[in-house]
C-alpha cells in the first residue's frame, strides 16, 4: 500500500485523531480536572465540545468515503485490464476473420484453376490451425482461451512457432481467473522475450495444460539456459538480469499468486532441454468440492 | 516508580477490559478479523503498560498518547500489522472510543450526578464509571463482527493494491 490512498485515509483519520484529543481534554477541562492547556469559560467549551461532536464523525465518514472511492478505482483498475485482453482478444479474432476469408479466395482460386491437389493440401493445412484453436477453446476457463488467442496472434507476429498441449480442461481449478492469467501471461511474456532473439528456425515456445490424479499442471518449455546463480535467485522481488527500474516483479509476483492458491511453480532447466516452468495446483478434495 | 495502591483492581477491571475492547475495536473496524489468542495477548501487555504509564501521572492526553504509540507497536508485533495499517487500526480504534468515552462521562455525570472528580476518588466508583462504555462498545463489537462492518477494509485495500495483474 505504497499509493496516495494510504495518504488520503492519514490526512482525515489523522485530523479526527487530533479532535478526538482535544474533544478528551476539553471535556477533563470542563470536569475541572485539568487546568492547563484549555482553560475557557464554561459555555465556550460547551459550544466546542458540541462541535467537536459533530467534526468527528463527519471526518469519518469523509475517511470511509475516500476509501470507498480509493476501492471503486483500483476496481476500475482491474477492469481497465481485463478490458485491455479483450481487446487483444477481438483484434486477433479480426484477424483471424481476415485471415479466413484470404484463405477462402485462395481455395476458390485454386479450384478454379483446377488445381485440386493443391487446394486439400491448403484445407488441410488450414485445418491444422483450426484444431488449435478448438484445442484452446477447450479450455474450461474462458479468460484463459483468451489469453492463449491474443498470445498466439503475438507469437504470430514475432515469428514464434506457439505450440500448445490441452490435455485437461482444467475444469474445477479453484482459482481467480485473473490470477491463473496473470501467471500465464507472466510465464509466457517471460518466454517469448527470452526466444525473440534466437534463429526463427528455432524459435519456439510450449505450452502444456494437463492434470495428474492430484493436480492441474501448466508447463512452459523454451529453448535456452538459465545460469544456476539466476536460478537460485529468479524468484526474488526485485531480482532481474534486464535492465529497468520497473524489472523483477513478474515472477515473484507469480509465485505469490500460485502459492496463495496452494501452487508450487518450479524451475527445470539443462541445456538439452531448454527451461521449463511448471506450475502446479492441487486438485480440491471431494470434500472441498 | 509509585504504583496506586488498587493497582491490582485497576489492571483487572479498568485497563485490562479498555484494552482489550480497545484492540477487538481497532481490529473490526480496520476490516481484519478478530484472533481471540491475539486480542488477549494484546489485552494484557497493553495493561500492563497502562498501569505503568498512568503510575508516572503524566497529563490525560499524553498517557493516552503514549498508549496509543505502545498499541501501534504491540499491534505490529503480535498480529503482524505493518505499520501503517496498525497506525490506521488504532487511530480508528481511538477515534470511536474517545467519542464514546466523552459521550460516558456526560451522560454517567448527568444521570447519577458522581462528578469525575468523586469517582476518581473512590475504587468502586472508579471502577464502575466506565462500565456503560464498556457495554456499549462491546455491543458494538459484536454488531460490527456480525455484518461485518468495517470502516476501512485495509485487508481488502491491500488485496486490490497488489497490482498481481500488472506486469
Amino acid at each position: 500500500m505504497k499509493d496516495r490512498t494510504i495518504f488520503n485515509i492519514i490526512i482525515p483519520l489523522g485530523l479526527a485523531f487530533l479532535l478526538v484529543s482535544l474533544l478528551v481534554l476539553s471535556s477533563l477541562n470542563l470536569h475541572n480536572l485539568i487546568s492547563s492547556p484549555l482553560s475557557l469559560s464554561e459555555p465556550v467549551l460547551f459550544a466546542m465540545i458540541i462541535m467537536l461532536f459533530i467534526t468527528i464523525p463527519v471526518l469519518l465518514i469523509l475517511t470511509k468515503n475516500i476509501y470507498l472511492l480509493s476501492k471503486q478505482q483500483k476496481t476500475l483498475e482491474i477492469q481497465d485490464f481485463y478490458i485491455e485482453h479483450l481487446s487483444e482478444l477481438v483484434r486477433a479474432i479480426r484477424v483471424q476473420r481476415h485471415d479466413f476469408v484470404n484463405h477462402m479466395q485462395v481455395v476458390c482460386a485454386l479450384m478454379k484453376t483446377g488445381k485440386f491437389d493443391k487446394a486439400i493440401e491448403y484445407i488441410a493445412d488450414l485445418s491444422h490451425d483450426i484444431q488449435i484453436t478448438g484445442a484452446m477453446l477447450s479450455v474450461d476457463i474462458p479468460e484463459l482461451s483468451a489469453l492463449l488467442l491474443a498470445k498466439t496472434d503475438l507469437a504470430r507476429k514475432k515469428e514464434i512457432l506457439f505450440k500448445i498441449t490441452v490435455e485437461s480442461n482444467l475444469k474445477g481449478l479453484e482459482i481467480k481467473p485473473l490470477e491463473l492469467i496473470m501467471v500465464v501471461a507472466n510465464l509466457l511474456d517471460n518466454a517469448f522475450e527470452a526466444v525473440e532473439s534466437l534463429p526463427v528456425d528455432i524459435r519456439s515456445v510450449v505450452l502444456k495444460v494437463a492434470e495428474t490424479a492430484e493436480y492441474y499442471c501448466l508447463q512452459i518449455k523454451n529453448p535456452g539456459y538459465i545460469p544456476e546463480e539466476i536460478r537460485m535467485r529468479i524468484f526474488e522481488m526485485g531480482y532481474s538480469t534486464k535492465e529497468g527500474k520497473e524489472r523483477g516483479t513478474g515472477l515473484a509476483a507469480v509465485k505469490s499468486v500460485v502459492e496463495k492458491n496452494g501452487g508450487t511453480i518450479t524451475l527445470q532447466c539443462s541445456r538439452d532441454q531448454g527451461i521449463i516452468f511448471t506450475v502446479s495446483f492441487p486438485k480440491p478434495s471431494n470434500s472441498e468440492r | 516508580m509509585v504504583f496506586d495502591k488498587n493497582i491490582l483492581p485497576l489492571i483487572l477491571f479498568q485497563y485490562l477490559p479498555e484494552t482489550t475492547i480497545f484492540t477487538a475495536l481497532s481490529m473490526l473496524l480496520a476490516g481484519y478479523k478478530i484472533r481471540l489468542k491475539q486480542v488477549v495477548i494484546i489485552g494484557i501487555i497493553g495493561a500492563l503498560f497502562a498501569a505503568v504509564v498512568k503510575s508516572q501521572q503524566p497529563m490525560p492526553i499524553v498517557s493516552t498518547l503514549i498508549m496509543v504509540f505502545i498499541l501501534i507497536i504491540l499491534f505490529v508485533i503480535i498480529s503482524k500489522l505493518d505499520v501503517i495499517s496498525a497506525s490506521i487500526a488504532v487511530f480508528l480504534g481511538f477515534v470511536v472510543l474517545g467519542l464514546v468515552e466523552v459521550a460516558n462521562y456526560f451522560v454517567v455525570t448527568g444521570v447519577t450526578g458522581i462528578t469525575v472528580q468523586q469517582a476518581m476518588e473512590d475504587l468502586t466508583l472508579r471502577l464502575l464509571f466506565p462500565l456503560p462504555e464498556y457495554i456499549l462498545l462491546t455491543v458494538l463489537i459484536l454488531v460490527c463482527q456480525k455484518y461485518n462492518f468495517a470502516l476501512i477494509n485495509l485487508k481488502e485495500l491491500k488485496e486490490l493494491s497488489r497490482k498481481d495483474y500488472e506486469r
